[in-house]
């Protein structure tokens, strides 16, 4: 095809026969012909076996969509998929990997229902200090942190470590320090 | 044909020039689409959603009409209230009168009087004083601006489409259109008698129907919408409804004089079939033009003046003079 | 019957505005992606116009800076009934990334579009896909053969 006006011509005819168009409301799946990529960045799914509610995820969230609630002895960690940026930085954090973007995309709403279908929402139970009976931590995350130290600590110091863990982890911080040299857990009774 | 017969035709007359320039514009918004590799309004709507779009988009430009005229109007305190109103009005009645001399086929309404062409040709060239007045009285400069533009294409495409209207009146003999479309069944069509003048008069409606190298007065980019900006609900309804008249009463004048109106060979001009040829024959000058105007960008007006005078201005000349050679040439074949 | 063709044209033929108010780009662009050959919004009679008063559907994108807020007030106003205001991508939903983290007020935003004209539909993503606004924009459609 030398000339210009003969490639225009095929080009042109190729264009009208076959449209790219792809069929989208009438066929949804025409969309996307193809597997999308594993990359595809949609709603959030937490893993209800995995996610230990530690709240790593809220403190990288770049938009601030991730709020973490505690009341009671439930922690509630929920993400507001209105103003999620899907940047997945809180994937990435999340030391567990219970936190993963899946490829489906939320799709439009009436205005008023704004909150209630744009969210994710996880809830984990809080451990309560034995002492002052104040909601302390996640008992999944507790329970993570001992099995962790555990399992990656020497033998020389693992225990030592798991019996001064059995006493500590029941209590909540403030308790903790004000009783440490009373349980013999304080760090400095090694020296 | 007696005054009551007459008011039926050329209301049908009207009706029927309406329903072409829809399916004309539809046309073009179709080929348009079509050659950008995408699909344009459905021809048939997929299944799954037919019942609630519809079955076929053919009418989608009447869709925007009725939406328009069922709209709030909202015209701006600081412009002129009546000549505002009035522009888009008058321009209808041009156009409607106008409609009622185009003949299609065999049936013609007012076609038939003697300087049927010097009334066509007056009251098509009152179209774009409106458009000029409407935009000027906008109270906004985008309307000024393009009410000067329009004005500035307006001396520039108006000169071909006379020259190579009044040329087809010299080969024919007479200024009736009606005399026109008939003396073409006797000879051969002008199209192929007189290709200068067929040429001129056809780049001539392209520029003013505003389609895509001269589409200058409504540049989208430039000036927001030219004449139209501060049109709003009905008054933009009646514009459209303008432009749906204008497209038919020019590809209608091109046919008329130019194609022997629908006569082809094997169906002559007392055939109702005629309706359907001009159908088709309106059809294929529609995907011509709408073939230019997918595929050329938007002239500025020096070059759109420069164009027109050197080149479609040109082409009007030499078809004038070449029917007077013709008239020496082959006396027997035109008139 | 004259108010079922009403309704019908009004379903059939809609007219969109996209009112820039600030923000990344990212949710015009996939706007503008909507009308591209891929995802072709034409097909069912939309165009996008670039006049107001010619508009059914307004699409306000973006954080609404406090340069443009008078401005979307003066368009919303611009727009003849009936309209149906959508709201595209985080930004305009509920201030999307330009949020602050310790809750206070950004220093250049009049805050979210639904402070100063309502909305009707709202579209989350950041940016949309094309196929969450073309939902949308059905969506508004459907609220336009309603009124």
């Amino acid at each position: 095809m030398k000339t210009g006006l003969a490639r225009l011509a095929k080009e042109l005819l190729r264009n009208s026969l076959r449209p790219v168009t792809a069929n989208y409301p009438a066929i949804p799946e025409h969309a996307r012909p193809h597997e999308p990529g594993e990359e595809v960045r949609g709603r959030h799914r937490f893993d209800v076996e995995k996610c230990v509610g530690c709240g790593a995820c809220q403190t990288v969230c770049s938009s601030g969509a991730i709020s973490v609630t505690d009341s009671g002895i439930e922690r509630v960690l929920r993400i507001d998929l209105s103003t999620c940026i899907f940047c997945g930085r809180c994937r990435d954090i999340c030391p567990e990997e219970g936190l993963q973007l899946t490829p489906e995309i939320p799709s439009a709403q009436p205005y008023g229902d704004i909150l209630k279908t744009f969210k994710v929402e996880h809830s984990v139970d809080l451990s309560s200090c034995v002492g002052c009976g104040r909601p302390t931590y996640p008992k999944k995350q507790i329970e993570t942190v001992r099995m962790r130290i555990i399992s990656n600590l020497d033998k020389v110091n693992v225990d030592s470590a798991r019996r001064d863990m059995d006493i500590y982890l029941k209590y909540c911080l403030n308790c903790r320090r004000s009783l440490s040299y009373i349980f013999g857990t304080h760090p400095r009774k090694l020296y | 044909m007696n005054l009551i017969e007459l008011i039926i035709q050329a209301t049908l007359l009207t009706s029927a020039s309406f329903i072409l320039g829809t399916i004309y514009n539809y046309e073009i918004r179709k080929i348009s689409a079509r050659l950008q590799s995408r699909r344009g309004p459905w021809l048939l709507v997929p299944k799954p959603l037919r019942k609630s779009l519809g079955t076929t988009r053919i009418l989608q430009p009447l869709y925007d009409i009725i939406k328009l005229l069922c709209k709030e109007t909202i015209i701006p305190p600081t412009a002129r209230r009546r000549l505002f109103i009035s522009a888009p009005l008058f321009a209808l009645l041009c156009l409607v009168a106008s409609s009622t001399i185009i003949p299609i086929g065999e049936y013609s309404a007012l076609s038939s009087f003697d300087l049927s062409l010097v009334a066509l040709l007056y009251l098509l060239l009152a179209v774009p004083f409106t458009l000029i007045l409407g935009g000027s009285v906008s109270s906004s400069p985008w309307g000024i601006f393009g009410g000067q533009r329009e004005a500035d294409l307006m001396l520039a495409y108006e000169t071909p489409i006379v020259i190579g209207s009044f040329t087809t009146a010299i080969m024919a003999g007479s200024m009736s259109i009606k005399e026109i479309q008939v003396a073409q069944t006797l000879s051969l069509p002008y199209l192929v008698l007189n290709p200068f003048a067929a040429a001129a008069v056809l780049l001539g409606i392209i520029g003013k129907l505003h389609l895509k190298p001269f589409d200058i007065p409504e540049a989208e980019v430039e000036i927001v919408a030219g004449p139209a900006t501060e049109y709003s609900g009905k008054l933009l309804g009646l514009m459209e409804i303008n432009k749906m008249l204008l497209t038919s009463v020019c590809i209608g004048l091109f046919i008329n004089l130019f194609m022997a109106g629908g006569a082809v060979p094997g169906v002559t001009l007392n055939n109702p079939l005629t309706v359907l040829t001009y159908l088709a024959e309106g059809l294929i000058i529609v995907a011509v033009a709408s073939l230019i105007h997918t595929l050329n960008p938007r002239f500025r007006i020096d070059q759109a003046l420069d164009w027109y005078i050197k080149t479609a201005a040109l082409l009007a000349a030499v078809g004038l003079c070449w029917a007077y050679i013709l008239r020496y040439i082959y006396p027997a074949i035109s008139g | 019957m004259l108010q079922n063709i009403k309704k019908k044209a009004r379903a059939y033929s809609p007219w969109i505005f996209h009112a820039h108010a600030g923000g990344c780009n990212n949710c015009d662009i996939e706007l503008a992606a909507c009308f591209a050959p891929r995802y072709d919004l034409e097909r069912m009679g939309i165009q996008l116009r670039n006049n107001p008063r010619h508009a059914d559907i307004l699409i306000v994108t973006g954080p609404v800076t406090k340069q443009i807020s008078s401005s979307l007030r003066r368009i919303y106003d611009q727009v003849p009934n009936p309209k149906v205001v959508v709201a595209c991508g985080s930004c305009a939903l509920t201030g999307g990334v330009y949020n602050r983290d310790d809750g206070k007020p950004n220093y250049a935003l009049a805050g979210p579009p639904e402070k100063l004209i309502p909305i009707d539909i709202s579209v989350p993503g950041c940016p949309p896909k094309p196929e969450s606004i073309i939902d949308g924009v059905m969506l508004a459609l459907e609220i336009l053969r309603k009124k």
